[in-house]
């Protein structure tokens, strides 16, 4: 993993984020004037928690770590964190306790973790830092106990300098434009751009060795797909002979590409014969009878090959897109099926019914208060209201949040009851970290 | 207009002789209710004509206030696998019935267990026949394998009357002080298209957007309820540019979480809506049929799909 083997340990080599960086380290050594915790907020992959380790190696620090593996409990608060922040450290080295991912403690799993959080913050002898996604997602106890920083959505700049030093170091050989290249498509995401780097490294280095040497007896992938785009002949099946993938892989590879290098007038009767082809893996799967691979894999290959009239230039091949987009979206539907859950179980409905209550909920969410009934009625947490109206949510939340404050008021507080219920007097003159 | 909770929960009928539209399955449930006694019941229909409704009913009237203790609902196809089911089952059914003779599981949408699952099923429906009742629901009584179907009672429940649905919505009226006029009666009846569920939504959503409930007001809802996205992949298709298409039918399968079949039946809809010369029109349902047909058939939905994307993006 590049990722791992390149992890700077220097902070010269942590690209893009010179004045974020500057600003925590004067913290920590102010710290503790303000007697607050330090959130580090900020988009994937921007270099948050990196910095954090940078830090620690740079200034000596004593680290105590507690990330979402972790269970986080007002227990294991109180207990890991707890002991840790209120002993002072011995002799000169300095103690800094980091808490990954803030913004995930939450569920039952969690209980009373931020309640804990907050306790720990107001008693602590060490600096803590706080790392979050997105610092609206905080209750108000711990937004009000936090300085901020803000690490800005990286410039691809930034990001293709860091791949540039990689590939150095890795001795790849790559044309600029390609990392520029990759380094917009990572939308500000270090991290993304560099497991793309990865595995496209590769694959450029794979398909290289591939066209030099065919004494390999295995043929890549690429070498099968060139061989279909090239000729229009039944011949490409020969050599996925030796592809060691299995149909129901290599379908996906050439869904992939295919429409990406043929003329539009070919693509409907290339997708003709990889929906039959399709059929015929159906019905491998159903009956178990195998036979019928030779069938899918001759018309998947011949018959998408037979297809391009018009010649075709090259283009670069990709890997099924459709696998990838179901892993970045996996938290998103984990979030969808769990919010379906609770209307199913409201409505006596499966999750697939339940689907149908999400534009009624929409719209019972056009106003605050409709939302709130909402929220307390299916007992759904921040992302799943997310999901039934992404525009109002967080006046909903803020809402919900403010008829806490008020002691008195006991209508709308059951909603949420497990967040703590007005913060301590501010110590300056603003009240709230979102309050300008 | 303040949403307090779903008008489907909030006015389902808490008797069997509160039901609408269902005069003969109500009068054999409430017999097992005179009798108390009941065999096994197998429900067949499509969405929201009270299959559900039915079964909390005769719960409620077969074991009054201890119902909840009695009544178990499980859904097969939220649950993951039928080993999942047994073991709920199997805890459910330990202990004795509070009040009565037996305990009734309901279970949701059974026709969603591979045929394995319900032999698997039909052995656990056997074990347990003296302590429990099973009371099956699913869309397609052909789905489910002539074992089981032969140990339950089978009630199928069509799609409601229309007279069914305007009558609980007028009574809903009353109750909510809202005004529903004719053709907003007309246009919900006709999208509900005999789904008692999705007329009461259409009806609260229509609710939120105005006070007097016409057509106007029932379709604005209505085009909510269907993902923009399906008309945009059609048009995207059809334009010829079927990369941009097939990234919509990606956040459509995945993001959208919409099946292959709910996709291919809203194309079907909406290439009637088309702006298309009518023979175009008739080929591609021509199309659009065929690939449904192999979408079940097939193994991956998806490149179903993306086959009748690349049909609907050539050029004639």
């Amino acid at each position: 993993m590049f990722n791992e083997d390149h992890r700077p340990r220097e902070f010269s080599e942590i690209h893009g984020q010179k004045k974020p960086l500057k600003d925590i380290i004067a913290w920590l050594n102010t710290w503790p004037s303000s007697n607050k915790a330090l959130l580090i907020h900020g988009p994937s992959g921007c270099g948050k928690t990196i910095s954090a380790y940078v830090l620690k190696e740079q200034m000596n620090l004593d680290f105590i770590e507690l990330n979402t593996s972790d269970v986080r409990d007002a227990e294991t608060i109180e207990r890991v964190v707890g002991n840790a922040a209120r002993s002072k450290a011995l002799f000169f080295s300095r103690k800094l306790i980091l808490i990954d991912e803030v913004d995930n403690i939450k569920g039952r799993s969690d209980q009373g973790g931020m309640k804990a959080l907050g306790k720990v913050i107001d008693e602590t002898q060490n600096p803590i830092v706080l790392i979050a996604n997105d610092p609206y997602k905080l209750p108000s106890s711990i937004r009000n106990r936090v300085d901020t920083i803000r690490f800005n959505t990286l410039r691809s700049a930034s990001i293709k300098n860091r791949l540039k030093e990689i590939s150095e170091k890795e001795g790849i050989t790559v044309a600029d434009e390609q990392l520029e290249e990759i380094a917009e498509r990572s939308g500000g995401d270090m991290r993304a751009a560099i497991n793309d780097f990865e595995s496209l490294g590769n694959t450029v280095l794979k398909a290289d060795v591939g066209m030099l040497s065919s004494r390999d007896s295995e043929s890549s992938i690429f070498e099968g797909l060139t061989s279909i785009f090239k000729q229009r002949s039944t011949k490409c099946r020969e050599i996925f002979f030796d592809v060691d993938k299995p149909p129901d892989e290599i379908i996906f590879w050439i869904d992939e590409n295919m429409p990406r290098t043929y003329h539009p007038d070919d693509i409907a009767c290339a997708y003709n014969y990889l929906s039959r082809a399709d059929v015929f893996l159906g019905r491998v799967r159903r009956r178990q009878y195998y036979r019928f691979w030779a069938y899918a894999m001759d018309l998947m290959t011949g018959g998408v090959s037979v297809c391009h009239k018009k010649d075709l230039t090259f283009s670069k091949y990709e890997p099924p897109s459709y696998f990838r987009y179901l892993g970045k979206t996996k938290a998103l539907r984990g979030v969808t099926n769990s919010l379906l859950a609770k209307i199913g179980g409201k409505t006596h409905s499966s999750i697939y019914d339940a689907r149908a209550y999400i534009p009624l909920l929409g719209l019972a969410c056009k106003d605050v208060s409709g939302g709130i009934n909402v929220l307390k009625y299916f007992d759904l947490e921040y992302e799943e209201m997310e999901v039934i109206c992404p525009k109002v949510v967080k006046d909903i939340f803020k809402a919900v949040e403010e008829a806490e404050k008020r002691p008195n008021d006991e209508s709308e507080t059951e909603a949420k009851q497990k967040r703590r219920p007005a913060p301590k007097p501010a110590r300056g003159e603003q009240t709230s970290l979102f309050q300008f | 207009m303040n949403f307090e909770k779903p008008w489907t929960e909030k006015y389902r009928p808490a008797k069997l002789d509160d039901v609408v539209g269902r005069p003969f399955i109500v009068e054999r449930l409430k017999s097992y209710v005179e009798r108390k006694n009941m065999p096994h019941l197998l429900f067949a229909g499509p969405a929201g004509v009270g299959k559900t409704t039915c079964a909390l009913a005769l719960a409620r009237e077969m074991f009054g206030d201890s119902w909840h203790q009695n009544f178990q609902e499980t859904n097969a196809s939220d649950e993951r696998g039928i080993n999942v089911v047994r073991e709920r089952i199997k805890d459910f059914a330990r202990t004795m019935s509070i009040g009565g003779n037996f305990k009734i599981i309901f279970l949701d949408e059974s026709d969603a267990l591979t045929p394995d699952a319900q032999n698997a099923l039909r052995r656990t429906m056997e074990i347990y026949t003296s302590t429990c009742r099973f009371i099956l629901s699913c869309n397609y009584s052909s789905k489910i394998i002539p074992p089981i179907q032969s140990r339950c009672a089978i009630f199928r429940f069509g799609p409601l009357p229309d007279g069914a649905i305007e009558e609980k919505l007028n009574m809903i009226a009353d109750n909510e002080k809202i005004v529903i006029k004719e053709s907003g009666m007309e246009a919900i009846k006709y999208i509900a298209d005999g789904d008692m569920r999705k007329a009461e939504n259409t009806m609260q959503a229509a609710a939120f957007l105005g006070k007097d409930i016409d057509e106007d007001l029932v379709y604005q809802v209505s085009s909510r309820a269907r993902p923009e996205e399906i008309v945009d992949m059609i048009n995207a298709a059809i334009s010829g540019n079927f990369l941009a298409s097939r990234r919509l039918l990606d956040s459509l399968l995945i993001e959208k979480g919409l099946s292959g079949e709910d996709i291919i039946t809203q194309v079907h809809r909406q290439i009637l809506e088309l702006e298309l010369p009518e023979e175009r029109k008739v080929d591609l349902i021509d199309k659009i049929g065929e690939h449904e047909f192999r979408l079940v058939e097939g193994s991956n939905e998806r490149i179903q799909l993306e086959a009748l994307l690349a049909r609907l993006a050539k050029k004639q």
